[in-house]
């Protein structure tokens, strides 16, 4: 797909959601190359910080919700989309705080739910090449989630870990309701599929984390592993109420 | 009656029984979470008096020492609680994680009102002091 800056529809209203904890360094930065782009507005989901990232966030122009307490990843980006549901956007783009993802692809992944084309996009490291290098653990844990949600869903995913991702007006309603916790990315792509929707990868650039750590340790990873795929053989097995899409 | 397990059990479970009511009239316990432990000290009142019973069964089930059928059952209901009650602090976890999330949104919304009719420059308001 051809990335030059795109027609933003008139009509259609596209927010990003920054879920931060901590991130006070990064988070200006991101802000700001995100805000370059006219019409697009940015909600930063500060999940408990206990720096400064609520008034830094104001102070580069974003509009900031500050949870009474941590909530985890998934507390957070949930509250953006039940932001988005409220507020009635179109489009709702997920962006991590820490930098790593590229704003220069931000129409790549919001273009194909703009036009209608797809449900989700995922902005994904892997569908070609784009230089990105992962240590070995995390690389053999990206490779079997893959495998596995490519095997339910019936279609390739490659990057399931994705946190760069934009929904359509439907999932935005439906996640405002329902979005797992915890490690929530890899179990959204087969719970949206599952209920029909459409899933779609677009290559992205990522960088290294510019400030900080990775919330995944080593420690956690074994965790994360089992949790996730847990969730997402639960999620096979799950009657999901379908009425609440209309 | 000889003062024996049985009578100690029985003792016991009927002091239970009795505190668990007291909890509930006087509304310290609520009525839906009262109802696992009134029919534990029910169970185990008529299974410690009715001794033929518990012996009858334990010999069914090839339990020697007729009594520790009565520590099985009572481990059993203890996991069937915890598990009740695992389920109850996943609902009270959902419940806490909308809350606030609502009050997060609820906060930006009062924060941008103030700014609408103040002009953003009194109040210093930081939403998350308002706790």
């Amino acid at each position: 797909m051809d990335c030059q800056y795109p027609k933003k529809p008139k009509h259609k209203q596209v927010l990003v959601i920054i879920p931060a904890y901590n991130e006070e360094h990064s988070l200006p930065g991101v802000i700001a190359s995100i805000l370059e782009y006219p019409g697009i507005d940015v909600l930063v989901v500060n999940d408990g910080s206990k720096d400064r990232t609520s008034s830094v966030a104001r102070k580069a122009g974003a509009s900031v919700i500050d949870l009474p307490f941590n909530l985890g990843i998934g507390g957070a980006v949930q509250t953006g989309y039940l932001y988005a549901s409220k507020y009635d956007y179109d489009v709702a783009v997920q962006v991590d705080a820490d930098g790593q993802h590229n704003p220069g692809d931000l129409f790549k992944v919001i273009g194909p739910v703009l036009e209608g084309e797809a449900d989700m996009v995922v902005g994904s490291r892997f569908v070609e090449f784009t230089g990105y290098k992962a240590p070995m653990a995390r690389k053999i844990g990206i490779i079997i989630f893959s495998k596995v949600v490519s095997l339910i869903n019936r279609q390739v995913v490659k990057d399931t870990t994705s946190g760069y991702r934009a929904v359509s007006k439907r999932v935005i309603r439906y996640f405002a309701d329902n979005y797992p916790t915890d490690y929530p990315e890899v179990e959204a792509l087969v719970l949206l599929k599952k209920l029909g929707f459409t899933i779609r990868e677009v290559p992205v650039t990522m960088s290294q984390r510019e400030h900080g750590k990775s919330s995944i340790t080593a420690l956690r990873s074994v965790y994360y592993m089992i949790k996730v795929l847990l969730a997402v053989f639960m999620n096979l097995i799950r009657v999901h109420n379908k009425e609440a899409l209309k | 009656m000889k003062t024996d397990i049985f009578f100690f059990s029985a003792m016991f479970s009927l002091g239970f029984l009795v505190v668990v009511l007291e909890f509930v009239r006087s509304r310290r316990l609520k009525e839906q979470y009262s109802l696992l432990w009134l029919f534990v000290s029910i169970f185990m009142i008529v299974l410690t008096l009715w001794t033929d019973l518990l012996e009858g069964v334990a010999e069914r089930l090839g339990i020697f020492y007729a009594p520790s059928l009565l520590f099985i059952v009572g481990i059993l209901f203890c996991f069937a609680l915890i598990l009740h009650y695992s389920v109850i602090i996943s609902g009270l976890h959902t419940q806490n994680v909308k809350l606030a999330q609502e009050i997060g949104i609820l906060n930006k919304k009062i924060d941008d009102l103030n700014e609408m009719v103040n002009g953003g420059n009194t109040l210093e308001n930081n939403a998350s002091d308002s706790f």
